[in-house]
């Protein structure tokens, strides 16, 4: 029943695993080639596992900014992991204070996009979940490595494939972007759709700013503070109705 | 296979502070379950409103998001082929973009970016 639970669980991962294995290639190539060892690059998606704010760390320790700053930059990105376990919470199988640790450290966005569409419909097993998480752990980290170890190589004998490769970073930005900006459903998700869109208006202005004053290191940061005010300060204004509505 | 101190420290932080913001709401609202018998809140409860709280994080995200992604495209200033660089980037993100709309597969995004970048640039 363990067995059989877990191997469907990494059955049900395989569209999350084809996805991220080639994000994971360019996030090791990348890696390199701002200057970290494969074993780093290994490492960080080892302990970090959260695909946006590595490539974020990277570009971070590319520029020299300096490591709390970085942290703190890494961290803001994935502040929107807090929002996922009180949402699977109610579907998720019963388990013990292990389990419910274990797989809270898998929960990246494309596990909790699968389980929270899957999980209502299936017999309740940890397993299940389990299995899930740990077959997109290993397409992240093998990904990574492949990347990594052969990266180099690919770049010295194809160039033009290596400054493609460098455009990952971007790709993968807009590839988050997008669907938080996507507005759809009824008048309360359009109100938050535009709270999210100010945010990040507000965010990529703070970004242009920073670059035209040469003050790029703390731009991240920067936006990451002013662009929730802005997006709070949209969604409670008084003709987007924002006090009332659950948003 | 060098791996620096400075490194796994940065690593640590991030990843340790990134399990906890998975672990800890998820354990607190599955507590808030055991409590309440597995039945969902009411909005209008104290916890309904801490979600309005968690709800308002969220626009943490964006924000950095398009600040990172900025950044990632915008030019060195004055460096040699910066608008073609600018150029090539627009011209891939708006269809990766698209491709993301339209599929949402992230895998499938980022091929399609690294891909028409490389073109464009080629072509520039």
């Amino acid at each position: 029943m363990a067995r059989g639970s877990f191997a469907a669980g990494v059955r049900a991962a395989a569209p999350i695993a084809a996805g991220y294995l080639p994000a994971a290639v360019a996030f090791g190539v990348a890696a390199r080639q701002t200057g970290l060892s494969a074993a780093e690059a290994v490492l960080m998606s080892v302990i970090v596992y959260a695909g946006a704010s590595q490539f974020a760390l990277t570009g971070m320790i590319g520029a020299g900014l300096p490591g709390p700053a970085a942290a703190l930059a890494g961290l803001a990105i994935n502040v929107r992991h807090l929002l996922y376990g009180p949402a699977l919470a109610p579907v998720m199988p019963p388990m013990g204070g292990g389990g419910l640790a274990l797989s809270a450290f898998g929960l990246t966005d494309e596990v909790f996009a699968v389980a929270s569409a899957l999980l209502p419909g299936r017999p309740a097993s940890r397993y299940w979940l389990l299995g899930l998480e740990a077959a997109a752990y290993g397409a992240w980290v093998g990904g990574t490595w492949l990347g990594a170890a052969g990266g180099g190589a690919l770049a010295a004998r194809f160039p033009a494939a290596a400054a493609a490769m460098s455009f990952a970073l971007p790709a993968l930005f807009a590839a988050l972007l997008t669907p938080l900006l996507a507005g759809n459903g009824g008048s309360g998700r359009r109100r938050e759709a535009a709270a999210l869109r100010a945010s990040a208006a507000a965010g990529a202005a703070v970004a242009v700013v920073s670059w035209l004053g040469g003050w790029q290191r703390w731009g991240v940061l920067a936006a990451g503070l002013a662009g929730p005010l802005v997006g709070w300060a949209w969604w409670r204004r008084p003709d987007g109705g924002g006090s009332g509505g659950r948003p | 296979m060098s791996v620096r101190a400075e490194m796994v420290a940065l690593f640590l932080a991030v990843g340790v502070g990134t399990y906890l913001m998975r672990a800890v709401p998820l354990w607190m609202a599955r507590r808030s379950l055991t409590r309440h018998g597995g039945q969902p809140r009411r909005p209008d409860s104290p916890q309904g409103q801490g979600e309005e709280a968690l709800w308002a994080l969220r626009l943490v995200t964006p924000a950095v998001i398009a600040a990172l992604l900025v950044a990632s495209v915008l030019p060195e200033r004055g460096a040699p082929g910066a608008w073609a660089h600018l150029a090539a980037s627009v011209a891939a993100l708006v269809p990766a973009a698209w491709v993301q709309a339209r599929w949402g597969n992230l895998g499938l995004t980022v091929l399609t970016g690294v891909v028409l970048y490389g073109l464009a640039a080629w072509a520039a």
